[in-house]
């Protein structure tokens, strides 16, 4: 049971609270903590609103989701009062979405499954963006082998090198504004999709993706 | 302040400042049992209680016998020098007769006899002398035998009244004696015992959060969210971070710059986070 709203303020703060609590956890690496404040630039989720129809962001929370998606997905419940739906793997998708998890890769191979049941099973329209950080060995990138296994749902669009990676200033803080570390890292563009609907995407913008292409310079976009 | 004899049975004594006429302070200079910490000018008007020129005495001499406690209306001043003078002593000086006194009474600007009959511009030079002839005179307390004490009965009486005002502490009955005494004898013992009295104790608020003089604000009781100028600083080690500190690799301060934020505030003003104004206003 969860207690009634009292006000905005003491809901952000209560938002702030549990956010730094999950940053002192000692459970999981400097790498994961610090991705729950690394935030997509802005015009990458706006260049995918723009050509690919994204509406709805996974994995989101109420720190950095993306105002420009109609709805969003938070692992914490509380974030309903700000506009969030919880729990994005308890939720049958359909439609278009982006999903940026935290560098989990337990969670990050959690989400590519998600993303490939409602791929094949929806009778709707439904692919998802997936960004993804790709270490540089290549075989401990679990989520890999499901796109490997799966050519037929998974479409690698391309990836940002690390050298032309970068992201958004975090939107929240305590004291000092964050400072993360160099990251080690390309970033993966996965489409989850099936062939159908990446043909109605073509059909409805026969060239999206050469915007798109347009609209992320800094990535190198596979010949697909 | 002089040192404290070596005798046991002396007390602090402690003088009122005492006004007196310039041309006494070389009287009071030579007596070496005081030492004068300062003196300072006092117009003659100013002195409250001012005593007779003559007898010296500054109380009234007819409210007693005939008036009760009605205000002092025997004690004339002079408009010229602003001397005080019973009525009672000039009449005893036979400067005046009784049959006088109405006439006087009527006077807006009486003058002593010894002013009477000067002239104006010396009246005015004999005023303008009045602010300067008093000062008033500080003294350092000094060290008296103890029996001094009991020469003067309403002082005994005003040192049992202030004693018997003192109340002792109560004592802390949570700990024993040597813990009151502010040793730690238990095993598990707290830090925050003290000496100070159960009853302080249980007042005591320790705040554990470190104050923020430039963002936290005085508790309001309730959380608060300010969108205000804050000061800011970006720490570029991080990204270029040496192991060592060198000729090569030198220290850098971290940047200091301001921005606006919005701060979130607890019930208590202590500041608990910030975010970007657009991000606030994307969650209202």
């Amino acid at each position: 049971m969860s207690s009634p709203v009292q006000c905005l303020a003491s809901e952000i703060a209560g938002l702030l609270q549990d956010h730094q609590a999950r940053l002192r956890t000692s459970k999981a690496s400097q790498l994961t903590l610090e991705s729950y404040s690394r935030i997509l630039p802005q015009h990458i989720s706006a260049a995918l609103q723009q050509c690919a129809m994204v509406s709805k962001e996974e994995m989101a929370s109420a720190l950095n989701f993306d105002p420009g998606n109609s709805s969003y997905w938070s692992e914490r419940h509380r974030d309903i009062v700000f506009g969030a739906n919880y729990n994005a793997f308890a939720t049958k998708f359909t439609g278009f979405s982006i999903c940026h998890p935290v560098y989990d890769d337990t969670r990050m191979l959690k989400c590519m499954q998600h993303s490939l049941r409602f791929a094949m099973c929806s009778e709707l329209p439904t692919a998802t963006f997936l960004f993804l950080p790709n270490w540089e060995n290549k075989n401990i990138n679990a989520y890999r082998a499901l796109v490997r296994d799966n050519p037929k749902y998974c479409t690698t669009l391309g990836f940002i090198p690390k050298t032309k990676l970068t992201y958004a200033v975090p939107t929240s803080w305590k004291g000092v504004q964050h400072n993360f570390s160099n990251h080690t890292w390309s970033m993966d563009t996965i489409a989850v999709w099936k062939k159908e609907v990446k043909q109605r995407l073509t059909d409805a913008t026969p060239n999206w993706l050469q915007t798109l292409q347009r609209s992320i310079p800094e990535a190198v976009w596979e010949k697909n | 302040m002089k040192q404290k004899p070596k005798t046991k049975s002396s007390t602090s004594h402690h003088y009122e400042p005492l006004i007196i006429e310039k041309w006494a302070l070389r009287l009071l200079k030579a007596d070496k049992n005081r030492t004068i910490i300062s003196t300072e000018p006092i117009s003659r008007i100013d002195v409250e209680d001012a005593g007779c020129e003559i007898c010296c005495d500054p109380g009234t001499r007819e409210e007693h016998t005939e008036q009760g406690n009605l205000p002092t209306t025997d004690m004339y001043q002079c408009s010229a020098c602003n001397r005080t003078y019973h009525w009672s002593c000039l009449k005893q000086l036979q400067c005046y007769k009784e049959e006088d006194r109405i006439n006087i009474d009527a006077q807006s600007d009486w003058s002593c006899p010894a002013c009477h009959d000067l002239f104006l511009d010396k009246k005015e030079a004999r005023s303008h002398a009045s602010q300067h002839e008093l000062l008033n005179v500080t003294w350092s307390p000094t060290w008296e035998p103890k029996e001094l004490l009991h020469s003067w009965a309403s002082f005994r009486q005003m040192i049992q009244i202030y004693e018997a005002r003192q109340i002792a502490p109560p004592l802390d009955e949570g700990l024993d004696n040597l813990e009151r005494q502010g040793f730690c004898t238990s095993i598990n013992h707290s830090r925050w015992k003290s000496t100070q009295g159960k009853e302080i104790r249980s007042k005591a608020c320790f705040d554990m959060q470190p104050t923020n003089p430039h963002v936290d604000i005085t508790s309001t009781g309730h959380y608060e969210v300010w969108i205000r100028a804050v000061d800011l600083f970006k720490d570029d080690i991080a990204q270029n971070r040496s192991p060592m500190i060198n000729a090569t690799h030198k220290a850098s301060l971290p940047k200091l710059y301001e921005a606006r934020a919005a701060c979130i505030y607890k019930p208590d003003g202590k500041c608990i986070g910030m975010m970007t104004p657009e991000r606030f206003h994307l969650l209202r």
